[in-house]
């Protein structure tokens, strides 16, 4: 007995100290964070302005991104802060985590996540997430931005609430241009109905931000609805070349 | 991939994700409704399971039954909206139009070229954008094309992972090494065993496929093979080559020493399969190794197209009767191969054996047949074999006739702390093991084993001080540069490499000289000694070399891995031995 045994449980263990070297989530070298410091910098580039106007890393060298100065980016949203460069290994995970069914990733980046939003934005009435089209929620089972927006919700105590409803299905927007997506998204968000937003400070949460539209278009139907002011946070989003 | 739950006439219920395709085959009645299948297996087991006798009429009765299975367990778990349970109803929801529908199950070439695709295997839903542009046809004509293959060849759907007892068990691999999370649906999970093929989570399905046919059998040239057998090499062929076709032998194990070349005894039974029409499946534990056997086999089977699968490329969809794949490939087929040859099975741990034993009774037909080939047996082989159904074929003596160099143990006290710091120089240990490495070098490129990832580096550093005007570099596993780091030492532009045990097989360096340090390490057992110390003396021009164990006791291991290279050696110089 005592021979068979031992040896599995040797191996088992080494087992669990394999596992237990815990790894970087994004380029799986050997790191106590779940991000590790190299990846940190290439990805969040905390010293990295972000556009106000629409979350684009923007170096130092401006206030906003050419887009939002030359008047085309949104136009609705207060601030709009950004976790990290929607790119490489940032972009795999934020991917990985849509299309792969692995929600539970994002709880690792939570202590990232509450940096970036109570360190720029101010403290809101109520954290929401985009809502997604029930067909699309149906399939892929859970809500990314609903779950970022919890995870938001349950570590600093702020309210999440369902404002809106999805009433269209859209075309993804990765296929389209600028004026294409905002076409694309007329009338596709509406305000639940008996919710009370006046006077409201919301924080929109999605998952990425490229031009702006989708957070742009929710956050013009809030406002005309009576809220205040909209802040928004999302994983990734555009670099200024 | 969501499933409508159906009942047809006679009270059968089953599921379908494109229930158009189960109307026009059969009059059936639909919940509107979609599901995750493995939501709809878990809830409603005792009505699919239901004996014929006792299917309650009218249907009425079943369908409130199936209503008041599902409703509460939604409500309970999940976080629906779901207003009313309707049956019958006209379904807007990506409704595939009765005449596309019409239009793909009436085309027969297209639903056999279909099958050809997809047979032996089991497909998850994330290979399906693959299949579907290697067909240049969209989503709706694959779904119309995989249900009616479920309704008239047999092929069936499973949940991709499934609550059994309370575990999440994944169809794929059988691990419940399962992370679970909250879906719309309640809990579900995303197996994290087999992840590097393609995540699979609850809420998704597999597609498990019929078994293959045997392709027509075909002449194939006598080709010679361009290496020549060593006369113990030609022996042992003949008899896994017998053995492979004598009844009643479902497993072979082929035991040779390490650079006895066993990978090449193997390939007159292979060849006699693919002569056959049967397929061959070369399974080997790591990429690197799968790489070099394919170009090995592709020169000795100049007549066939060799494949290779390996990490998490989407598959190939041509047919092929000989592929080349690192073990967990296993996973993506479904009583495919008449014949598996798997190269170094030990070569995991013993957890990573349980998926690959799971994976292999799926992959291989029924009739099939298994030659392990290794250098160094686990416990679990060894008792297995050795009877007349589990025959042994032992080659012990190198391919170029010497023996496998003996591993010498040097004492060296390595510090129980980390080293972080490097002013080691003066340290007494230290100086003997950089006299050692230094001896070492001289005779021919260092191989260095460190037995974790995170002393790669640390070690890389030091060896770099040690040997200032050497070539010194490191890796592990997931080092994103690890190919091609290995290759420059492989092809001999690097003097000194670090690594785990990545090189610990199935690698041949002229010259190469072995150093494992912390050889007292709990990682390493008899095994992964015998397989590191067999890297060296393994070409004909270069047959010795030297194996160094540093570390501060001759551990239980390390005798006994002393010991086994001396039984084979003694074996070799024989001639002769006892098959066990
Ligand atoms: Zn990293
Ligand atoms: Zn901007
Ligand atoms: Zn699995």
């Amino acid at each position: 007995m005592k021979s068979e045994v031992v040896p599995m449980i040797k191996k088992l263990g080494s087992l669990l100290w394999y596992d237990q070297e815990e790894s970087c989530l994004l380029c799986s070298a050997k790191s106590v964070e779940p991000i590790c410091s190299g990846c940190r910098e290439e990805y969040f580039q905390p010293r990295s302005s972000r556009c106000p106007s629409c979350g684009k890393l923007i170096g130092n060298l401006s206030e906003r991104c050419k887009d939002c100065s030359s008047g085309i980016g949104p136009k609705t949203l207060d601030k709009v802060v950004s976790l990290g460069y929607y790119g490489g290994a940032w972009r795999d995970l934020i991917c990985n985590v849509k299309y792969k069914g692995q929600p539970y990733l994002l709880l690792r980046l939570s202590d990232y996540m509450i940096s970036c939003t109570v360190n720029n934005l101010p403290p809101p009435d109520a954290v929401v997430p985009i809502p997604m089209h029930p067909n699309k929620l149906a399939e892929r089972g859970f809500n990314q931005t609903e779950v970022l927006a919890s995870i938001l919700s349950g570590k600093l105590g702020i309210q999440l609430r369902h404002y809106l409803i999805r009433t269209k299905d859209t075309a993804p927007q990765t296929s389209l241009g600028r004026n294409e997506r905002i076409q694309n998204l007329r009338g596709v968000f509406q305000v639940k109905e008996g919710v009370k937003l006046k006077d409201k400070i919301i924080w929109l949460v999605d998952d990425v931000i490229t031009t702006g539209a989708t957070l742009g278009e929710s956050a013009k139907i809030l406002k005309e609805n009576g809220v205040k002011e909209i802040y928004a946070f999302c994983l990734g989003a555009g670099k200024e070349e | 991939m969501l499933f409508y739950t159906l009942i047809n006439d006679s009270g059968e219920v089953r599921f379908s994700p494109a229930p158009e395709v189960d109307k026009l085959l059969g009059n059936v009645t639909v919940l509107n409704l979609r599901l995750p299948l493995e939501v709809l297996w878990r809830n409603l087991e005792e009505i699919i399971h239901i004996k014929p006798s006792e299917i309650p009429t009218p249907l009425e009765e079943l369908k409130s039954r199936i209503v008041n299975r599902l409703k509460p367990a939604l409500e309970k778990e999940g976080n629906l909206n779901i207003e009313e349970f309707e049956w019958d109803t006209p379904d807007t929801n990506d409704k595939i139009t009765n005449e596309k529908c019409r239009l793909v199950l009436g085309n027969e070439r297209l639903f056999t070229d279909f099958i050809a695709r997809v047979q032996g295997r089991q497909l998850a839903e994330g290979e399906l954008t693959s299949l579907r542009g290697s067909m240049h046809c969209d989503e709706q004509t694959i779904t119309v094309l995989m249900q009616k293959a479920v309704l008239t060849n047999h092929h069936v759907w499973v949940p991709a992972i499934r609550r059994i007892k309370g575990y999440w068990v994944c169809q794929r691999c059988g691990s419940i090494h399962c992370q679970e999370w909250t879906s719309i649906y309640g809990y579900a999970a995303t197996c994290q065993e087999c992840k590097s093929i393609g995540p699979l989570n609850s809420l998704q399905v597999l597609f498990r496929c019929q078994p293959l046919q045997n392709q027509n059998p075909q002449k194939v040239k006598h080709h010679t093979y361009p290496f020549d057998f060593s006369p113990s090499q030609k022996r042992a062929a003949e008899q896994l080559l017998e053995l492979s076709q004598k009844d009643g032998v479902h497993e072979i194990l082929v035991w040779a020493a390490c650079g006895a070349g066993k990978t090449e005894v193997s390939f007159p039974a292979i060849r006699k399969y693919l002569s056959e029409g049967k397929r061959v499946l070369f399974a080997a534990p790591r990429q690197d190794v799968v790489h070099d056997v394919q170009l090995r086999l592709q020169r000795s089977f100049p007549d066939h197209m060799v494949k290779i699968l390996s990490g998490a490329a989407a598959p190939d969809w041509e047919d092929s009767l000989l592929i080349v794949a690192t073990t967990h490939q296993l996973l993506r087929f479904y009583r495919a191969f008449s014949l598996v040859v798997f190269d170094e099975m030990d070569a995991y741990p013993y957890a990573g054996n349980k998926i690959l034993e799971f994976g292999l009774k799926q992959a291989i037909r029924e009739d099939g047949r298994l030659i392990y080939l290794t250098a160094t047996p686990s416990e679990e082989l060894l008792k297995k074999f050795g009877q007349e159904d589990f025959p042994v074929i032992r080659l012990p003596l190198r391919y170029h006739g010497r023996p496998v160099p003996i591993p010498e143990w040097i004492e060296v006290n390595f510090p129980d702390k980390n080293l972080k710091n490097l002013e080691l120089s003066d340290k007494p240990y230290f100086i003997t093991l950089s006299k050692v490495l230094r001896e070492l070098a001289q005779d021919g490129p260092l191989l260095v084993f460190v037995p974790t990832i995170s002393l790669v580096p640390i070690w890389t550093e030091i060896l770099k001080k040690v040997f200032s005007n050497k070539r010194v570099e490191g890796s592990w596993s997931s080092d994103p540069h690890r190919r091609t780091k290995v290759s420059s030492f492989l092809k001999g532009s690097c003097d000194v490499f670090i690594c785990t045990s990545i090189l610990e097989r199935g690698i041949t360096v002229n010259k190469v000289q072995v150093a494992v340090l912390f050889a007292h390490h709990e990682q390493y057992d008899i095994r992964s000694l015998v397989q590191m110390a067999g890297r060296t003396g393994r070409t004909s021009e270069n047959p010795t070399g030297r194996a160094v164990f540093f570390a501060p006791r001759k551990t239980r291991e390390m005798i006994r891995a002393i010991d086994w290279i001396r039984e084979q050696n003694s074996i070799a110089k024989g001639g002769s031995f006892h098959e066990e």
